[in-house]
């Protein structure tokens, strides 16, 4: 069993295809899990580096439930599929932003893959491509289990009497794993109930989102 | 149905008068995020099943937000015969009441916030509506005591999707009145005698940017509406482009036809997908009925809009960054001149406005550049819209004539919080400064905002006596470090510097000299950068030591 201490896969793509399907799985199994899908990707690579082909068709034999678990993985990663990205140029018109936008809609984040694969097929420089998504608040690169977004604009840091909002942010700064995605909103539009936040869409006061946010990073 | 001419116009705005004096009782829901977020969806669907139940002939509408966060979610129901009355925090619990007593033609005394009894329409015409005695008139009501409502004069009024209704208020008639009468020449010579100078923080004039651009040949023109609001308090431009967006396309349309563009962009910020929504939406109405498109109205003039979403960041809403960002460029502002009247979007001389700013042309063309400039002082003129939030008592959207001092509008908002002092109070955004209480009397007015280093934007902001001055300019620097879009290293560097020193400072460190250190910088700082979010980034920093030095100083050791 050698040689599965060091898996060989055939691209960067399938390696982030396998990572992101041993992220599926509950932390005190993973040591466990991740020879044996291993050993059995190999398999179905016939002995040759790990391809997403073979990820695919080994998800295909599993049993269930976790057949249909790594399924979702693989169709998250479907967003990714060069044809789909060619289908969102077009319908964009190259309008690069909006393509943005539609992956963030899709998958909550904008896999680097996904960035390749636009830069490949227009002729856009990547480095050009990771400006537009770093300096865009809309944007994110990282995909993480919850997203919170604070009211940290000007009124209501004023009106922040008890510093929540300063709380809140180094709870998740200072916090590893990065379970948790901050973002600042400048206004979220309601002054007069704020300050706000929310969590994965969800408006909330800031002492209920402290106290969520303290036991997602519990676990 | 195209609409050809002013008569076609007429008829649409005929159809539209049916809905805002109808036959029949009228609910409206204000339905912007501001009543969202306090549960208007739950009032407008309560109030639709209520209607049901008690067999009532109304009809309920969802318009935008007329200013009063404060108390939203906001009712207003007009019945045959009586005032149009308006109701304040109508929750989904209080409106089986209200329909009850709607159906029985009384009023919620205790719930009802003023009356109004007419409103006067830009093209003079009225709507009357029936006298109910005991209730305070919206004249009186303190925070519309003073109002002059141009840009907002139909937020919370009509139904922002219906090209009906705002044609009723005399939409679309400053249109068709320089398309069959006026020369492009004549147009810039109403707006720059209005005196109207740009809404965004410059304050430049208006009619001389059109000037340019038309003076400029080019055989293509773009003209661009400039709603990518990223100012750290406020949701103003969201506010008026979601209760009265086609205000702002029809602004558009006679600066377009004023400088001969034929293609327009309207910029929004990545957090106003509802308003992206409803432009989207008006544009194709507006296609589809012959005024937008090609030779609109049977003449030569044609126009076509197009909606793009920021991607959110700050400079964005810097007119060069944002001709890069439509583009598809980096989001990075360009060097100065060109100025984009000359060679704007694409190289083409580009005019780019404010939302605000368009949303004043339609009332200045249609009233006069007199009629506007008899608003406001010397070298201010006509309204300004601000958001009024931080330690007030009442959150809400104003427009006064400029020149109204500052001290009324915090009036408006109801004074401080909780019967606390004023300390500061800050009207120009992140780079305008803060200013002491004691400069409440200081009129709205671009020249002496401008001596006070500070500017009027969108936006004011009040602080109480508990507000660590360092601290807010700590706050302001992280927003300037967080948003430079790092082209000017005095910028992106200098930000961080003055970030570390004001840390020293807040953590009790600070030393002698730190003061004079920062306030060295802004004259670098400022030479130095290309665009406003670097030159203005120290105001808060340098107005904090001037205006509250002793915050400081109790914290620098012997």
């Amino acid at each position: 069993m050698t040689e599965l201490e060091e898996p060989k896969f055939a691209d960067s793509e399938a390696e982030d295809l396998f990572s992101r399907m041993i992220l599926a799985v509950p932390e005190a199994m993973k040591n466990m899990v991740k020879p044996m899908l291993l050993g059995l990707a190999g398999q179905k690579a016939g002995g040759g580096p790990i391809t997403v082909e073979a990820l695919k068709e080994m998800v295909e034999g599993l049993p269930e439930p976790q057949k249909s678990v790594f399924k979702q993985v693989v169709a998250a990663r479907k967003g990714l599929d060069p044809e789909v990205i060619k289908a969102m140029i077009e319908e964009c018109g190259g309008d690069i932003p909006r393509i943005f936008f539609k992956i963030m809609e899709r998958m909550k984040y904008i896999p680097q893959e996904a960035v390749r694969e636009i830069a490949k097929q227009t002729g856009i420089s990547e480095a050009h491509l990771f400006h537009l998504i770093t300096t865009g608040k809309a944007f994110s690169l990282s995909s993480s289990a919850h997203q919170v977004t604070l009211c940290a604009g000007t009124g209501c840091t004023v009106k922040d009497k008890s510093k929540s909002l300063e709380t809140i942010e180094k709870l998740v700064t200072d916090a590893e794993p990065k379970e948790v995605l901050l973002k600042k909103a400048r206004c979220l539009g309601c002054c007069d109930l704020g300050p706000l936040a929310e969590i994965d869409g969800k408006r909330l006061a800031l002492n209920v989102v402290q106290a969520q946010i303290e036991a997602f990073l519990k676990g | 149905m195209r609409i050809k001419d002013i008569k076609g116009i007429e008829l649409m705005a005929r159809e539209g008068l049916k809905d805002l004096k109808p036959e029949k009782i009228r609910f409206t829901v204000g339905s912007a995020v501001c009543g969202l977020s306090r549960g208007a969806k739950g009032t407008l669907e309560t109030l639709k099943e209520e209607i049901a139940k008690s067999n009532l002939n109304a009809e309920v509408k969802a318009v935008g937000c007329n200013g009063l966060c404060f108390t939203e979610p906001v009712v207003e129901v007009i019945s045959p015969g009586m005032s149009k009355i308006t109701y304040g925090s109508v929750t989904p619990e209080r409106v089986p009441e209200l329909v009850t007593v709607v159906k029985r033609g009384e009023v919620i005394k205790k719930m009802a916030l003023f009356k109004t009894t007419r409103h006067q329409f830009l093209n003079g015409k009225t709507v009357e509506y029936g006298d109910t005695a005991g209730i305070i008139d919206s004249s009186e009501f303190t925070p519309l005591k003073g109002q002059v409502r141009i840009v907002m004069r139909n937020a919370g009024l009509i139904d922002p999707l219906s090209v009906e209704e705002y044609a009723a208020t005399g939409g679309f008639e400053a249109l068709a009145k320089i398309l069959s009468e006026k020369k492009p020449e004549e147009v810039i010579r109403e707006v720059e005698s209005s005196g109207l100078r740009g809404r965004g923080g410059a304050g430049f004039p208006t009619g001389l940017k059109w000037k340019t651009a038309l003076e400029t040949p080019s055989p293509k023109k773009y003209v661009v509406a400039n709603c990518s609001e990223g100012d750290p308090e406020v949701g103003m431009h969201r506010s008026l482009i979601e209760s009265d967006p086609l205000n702002v396309i029809e602004g558009m349309m006679i600066a377009a036809f004023a400088i001969g563009a034929d293609e327009g962009y309207i910029y929004v910020s990545d957090k106003l997908v509802s308003a992206e929504e409803k432009l989207t939406v008006l544009i194709g109405k507006l296609s589809a009925i012959g005024l937008l498109g090609e030779r609109i109205m049977g003449t030569d003039f044609s126009f076509t809009i197009t909606v793009k979403r920021s991607s959110g960041a700050y400079v964005s809403g810097e007119e060069t960054a944002l001709l890069n960002a439509l583009e598809g460029d980096m989001t990075e502002p360009r060097p100065r001149p060109p100025f984009p009247a000359k060679k704007g979007l694409f190289g083409m001389p580009t005019v780019v406005n404010n939302v605000e700013t368009f949303m004043n042309i339609p009332a200045i063309i249609l009233k006069g550049g007199d009629w506007y400039a008899s608003y406001g002082v010397e070298g201010s003129r006509g309204t300004k819209v601000l958001a009024v939030t931080g330690d007030c008592e009442r959150t809400l959207t104003v427009e006064v004539p400029l020149g109204t001092k500052i001290k009324n509008v915090i009036r408006m908002a109801g004074g401080v919080k909780g019967k606390k002092s004023l300390k500061g109070f800050q009207i120009g955004g992140p780079g305008g400064g803060i200013l002491p209480a004691r400069k409440i009397n200081l009129p709205l007015d671009f020249q002496k905002l401008g001596k006070e280093k500070t500017m009027l934007a969108s936006g004011l902001v009040l602080m109480d006596e508990d507000t660590d001055m360092v601290k807010m300019a700590r706050f302001f620097i992280k927003f300037f470090e967080e948003e430079s879009c790092g082209k000017c290293i005095p910028c992106r560097e200098g930000s961080h510097r003055v970030g570390e020193v004001l840390d020293y400072l807040i953590r009790g460190m600070g030393e002698k000299g730190d003061l004079e250190y920062l306030l060295s910088l802004e004259g670098p700082i400022n030479d130095t950068s290309a665009c406003a979010l670097g030159k203005l980034m120290l105001a808060p920093v340098s107005s904090t030591i001037r205006n509250f030095r002793e915050d400081y100083e109790k914290r620098i050791g012997g």
